[in-house]
């Protein structure tokens, strides 16, 4: 079957079987390696895409039920600067560590702070809680994210 | 302060860096392991065995080949050398480890038969299903203290001990015999557990066009291609192991993962191949952290004073050796913890089970004991009737004082100064007026060893030059596995060259092109590499020296910020400049450099004593807050607070990430994390199913650094990867015991709340 999304502001339209999962059509067709497998089972976050803006985990999401959507990762271009203002406080932070969780988490995060979200370190950290970060321990993945939430609606 | 050493006044060394690894990686622009792809790329999948114990009677493949898609099977007898053998304690007793492919006898369930190679990997999983095994199963053992008795199913022809230390100080027999001592008695129990990296273990491996054997992979030690020349009997010159940025190691990349099956692969089909372990393989089948029985014996007299201390330590290694006895020589040495005791007697065993086997996890044996001697101090303190805090403090070791194994302790021990520091910060326990809750407070001090055993004769190399335009570039055999390795080492040699951190770039993991460093384990990498680097920049910056003097006179040079000579005669030369002069000079601004670490004898392990077994050790102290539900037993963290002596923080920013990644997986190791096995079986082998912590579980964290300038790394650092998670499991057990009160204490891991509903009904069921 043919599948049509928009990609990072990008026409994409694929060929695939039924089951074939929208990670592995990233990955495989469209070259996305942003886009993380960690454990094919929707738990750990590391696969986390934005499907019209909602964060969704890649590796459980058919890729036929993505069609005629708008999907983004965390190379998207970035008029508006919200995933420059992430990535710039998450580095300011380290808030990422080997590095493996952290397009997928910032796929959430994104979510988070373009809905104009002010939340206390502890909402922080129960929105990112379908992400799992072995490395950071989480304290200053908060850090960078609630610094990015007050940062951004003088941005935007 | 006394840093003694480099410059009185740091520029780099000391700031909060940030790493540009990190902004790669933030950006979504770092290739990892899995994530390369090469043109006409294979696929490969193992079979693994089914069952724990058995003998294979036959192996078919003839279905798995006609599945379409499929390439090559590939089996034991393919392997020019089918078995991996190795000296894990490094005094000279060589021990069969694994095989390649197991052709024979089964001994963990998970244990890889064979591997499919095929055109897709979905064709790969196919055939690989496709393979028919036919087993002889046979009774299997799975309990280390059955399987130490006389008539225990045998894992290994040799006898399932595979290494027993022995630690002995005084003269426990003699010293026990005063019959005012007090003495207790207790046995903790640690739990498998997984490093849970959210990197699968994955690589590429490829021919090359000299006919080089490549492997592009997710590991903690290129050095492995060794172990590849080895296994395909060729020459080490022709295996080449390249090492992107890791994602997350743990030790669980120390052994080696895809890497010999990439590497057969390749060889054999001539083709590049790729290997992606999913993670039930990765759960099931790959190494975990050792369960520990500790059984700990302590004397003291009734005023506070310990007199002797026996530890009786067991660690299942699993079905193959692998790095289990040097886990259990770390848990050995640092097993009465950092307390000095003038009678000691620690056996530390390793055993063999039908298990899956155990090595290498981040604390390395001694942070399982650390659940053994804090408690132990703890429980002690609570018999005498006295207060736990002082009683740690009247026995701290101090600098200069003999430890259990004889050797001095030779550098700062920083234990009151962090103990001092968690108390303040953690302030009194909160009173509350909840029935239901009951709020705890506990403590632990711990000390943990970073860089190997001193008869490893551990070395690292490096090669730093000054480049044409000025820049810098340092070559170094590490592999980068999150921590910051290769930024630490940047900012050491830009500090020492006088020039501004970008203008130093770090080439890093590959074994080929970048001397070797050795692996990223045991604390070790910037205590080893970081020595280095200052070598090879003190060595290249005389070099400079030399050429500015030469060419343009001894005019008393200093640098500038943007790493300029200039004199006070008003000369300004730039670091091109010096090049061009150096050139014209015939002499090289390049530097290949070793570092060799501290080294000395073998452990004597008949008298139990060493002149000196690590290099240093790192101490420190984590306190923790916590609220136990008394009708559910569920734990919840309110506060925690931790504080360690690192010398010298390279990178505080690092530094802090390492204590609190530490903290939380140590987090995850006390409450909640288990990977359970029935009879060899994994029942946990989704990632659903291993509850390592997320955020909203987790509290914020509070990192105390602390700096003695006395660590034995650059610039008086010492190593932090480590020591982070040590104190974690038992501040945390001393915390829920105070909380359910005396005669209440979970004493195995994890501390889940149905162990802590189950001491609670013990003590009084009409409550719950």
């Amino acid at each position: 079957m043919q599948v049509e999304f928009q990609f990072n502001d990008e026409r994409a339209i694929c060929d695939i079987a039924g089951h074939e999962t929208l990670l592995a059509v990233l990955r495989d067709k469209l070259g996305a390696m942003e886009v993380k497998y960690g454990c094919g089972e929707g738990a750990c976050g590391s696969c986390v895409v934005l499907v019209d803006g909602n964060p969704l985990a890649s590796c459980i999401t058919l890729c036929a039920s993505v069609d005629g959507t708008d999907i983004m990762s965390v190379k998207a271009p970035d008029p508006p600067g919200a995933w420059a203002l992430l990535k710039d406080r998450f580095a300011a932070h380290e808030g990422a560590q080997c590095g493996f969780c952290t397009p997928g988490l910032l796929a959430s995060c994104f979510a988070l702070v373009q809905r104009g979200e002010k939340l206390t370190r502890q909402e922080i950290r129960e929105a990112l809680s379908g992400h799992l970060c072995r490395c950071t321990g989480y304290h200053h993945i908060v850090d960078a994210v609630e610094e990015a939430m007050a940062i951004w609606p003088t941005m935007s | 302060m006394a840093n003694d050493v480099l410059t009185p006044q740091l520029s780099v060394i000391g700031k909060g860096v940030i790493r540009e690894d990190v902004r790669k990686k933030v950006a979504g622009e770092v290739l990892y392991s899995a994530d390369w792809v090469m043109p006409g790329m294979l696929y490969g999948k193992l079979v693994r065995a089914l069952y724990s114990h058995a003998k294979i009677k036959k192996l078919s493949s003839q279905d798995a080949r006609h599945v379409p898609g499929v390439v090559r099977i590939i089996e034991a007898k393919d392997v020019p050398v089918n078995q991996f053998y190795d000296d894990p304690s490094g005094l000279g007793e060589k021990v069969a480890q694994h095989k390649v492919f197991q052709d024979d006898e089964v001994r963990y369930a998970g244990e890889p038969i064979c591997l499919v190679i095929a055109k897709t990997p979905e064709a790969a999983e196919k055939g690989a299903r496709a393979i028919g095994v036919e087993y002889e199963p046979l009774p299997s053992i799975h309990n280390p203290l059955d399987a130490l008795k006389d008539d225990a199913i045998l894992v290994h022809p040799g006898g399932n001990t595979v290494v027993q230390w022995n630690v002995h100080k005084g003269n426990t027999q003699v010293a026990i015999q005063d019959p005012n001592l007090v003495h207790i008695s207790r046995t903790y129990r640690t739990q498998f557990v997984d490093h849970l990296y959210l990197e699968p273990e994955s690589g590429v491996g490829w021919v090359d066009n000299d006919g080089i054997v490549t492997l592009r992979c997710a590991t903690q030690v290129v050095e492995h291609y060794r172990n590849i020349a080895r296994m395909l009997n060729i020459s080490e010159n022709r295996v080449r192991i390249i090492c992107p940025y890791v994602g997350g190691g743990f030790g669980g990349k120390e052994d080696m993962t895809v890497e010999p099956y990439l590497a057969i692969a390749a060889w054999i089909t001539k083709k590049p191949v790729k290997m992606v372990w999913s993670r039930q393989e990765s759960l099931q089948a790959r190494p975990k952290r050792h369960p520990f029985v500790m059984t700990y014996d302590l004397w003291a007299k009734p005023c506070g004073d310990v007199v002797a201390m026996k530890v009786d330590v067991t660690g299942d290694a699993g079905a193959y050796a692998l790095l289990s006895p040097r886990v259990l020589f770390a848990a050995a040495v640092v097993a009465t913890g950092p307390y000095h005791i003038d009678h000691v007697d620690v056996t530390s065993r390793a055993v063999y089970t039908h298990n899956v086997p155990t090595s290498a996890f981040r604390g390395f044996g001694a942070m399982q004991m650390a659940f053994g001697y804090e408690q132990i101090m703890e429980e002690m303190a609570q018999k005498l009737g006295i207060d736990s805090v002082g009683f740690r403090r009247r026995h701290f070791i101090k600098k200069g004082d003999t430890l259990a194994t004889g050797e001095i302790q030779d550098t700062a021990v920083w234990l009151n100064e962090t103990l001092d520091k968690v108390l303040n910060e953690l302030g009194e326990a909160p009173v509350t007026d909840d029935g239901s809750k009951r709020i705890g407070i506990g403590i632990a001090c711990t000390m943990q060893p970073y860089g190997r055993t001193v008869w490893f004769q551990d070395h690292a190399s490096c090669w730093l030059n000054l480049e044409s335009d000025g820049s810098v570039i340092l070559r170094t055999g590490v592999p980068d596995i999150g921590g910051g390795q290769a930024a630490s080492l940047c900012q050491i040699a830009a500090e020492i060259l006088h020039v501004p951190l970008e203008a130093v770039r770090a080439y890093y993991g590959d074994s080929a092109l970048t001397p070797l460093a050795g692996g990223t384990f045991a604390t070790r990498q910037l205590y080893m590499s970081g020595n280095a680097v200052v070598k090879a920049a003190q060595e290249l910056q005389e070099k400079i020296d030399h050429v500015l003097k030469t060419a343009w006179g001894d005019e008393g040079w200093q640098w500038d910020e943007e790493g300029m000579a200039y004199s006070p005669s008003g000369l300004r030369i730039s670091r091109s400049a010096v090049y061009e002069a150096a050139n014209a000079l015939h002499y090289p601004l390049s530097v290949h450099t070793t570092f060799h670490a501290q080294s000395g004898e073998g452990y004597d392990n008949k008298e139990g004593r060493a002149v000196k077994t690590f290099p240093d050790f790192t101490f420190g102290c984590h306190g923790a807050l916590v609220e136990v539900d008394v009708q559910t037993g569920t734990v919840k963290v309110l506060r925690y607070v931790a504080s360690h002596d690192v010398g010298v923080a390279i990178n505080p920013l690092s530094v802090e990430g390492q204590i609190h990644g530490g903290v939380v997986q140590g987090l995850g190791y006390a409450l909640s994390e288990e990977v359970l096995y029935q009879d060899g079986q994994c029942v946990t082998a989704l990632f659903s199913q291993y509850m390592a912590p997320t955020a909203e579980q987790m509290p914020d964290i509070t990192a105390i650094i602390l700096e003695s300038h006395e660590g034995k790394g650059p610039f008086h650092a010492r190593g932090i990867g480590e020591p982070a998670i040590a104190p974690v499991a038992p501040a945390i057990a001393n915390a829920v015991a105070n909380a359910l009160g005396p005669s209440c204490r979970v004493r195995s891991l994890p501390i889940t709340a149905e162990k802590i509903w189950g001491e609670l009904s013990g003590l009084d069921g009409s409550k719950i």
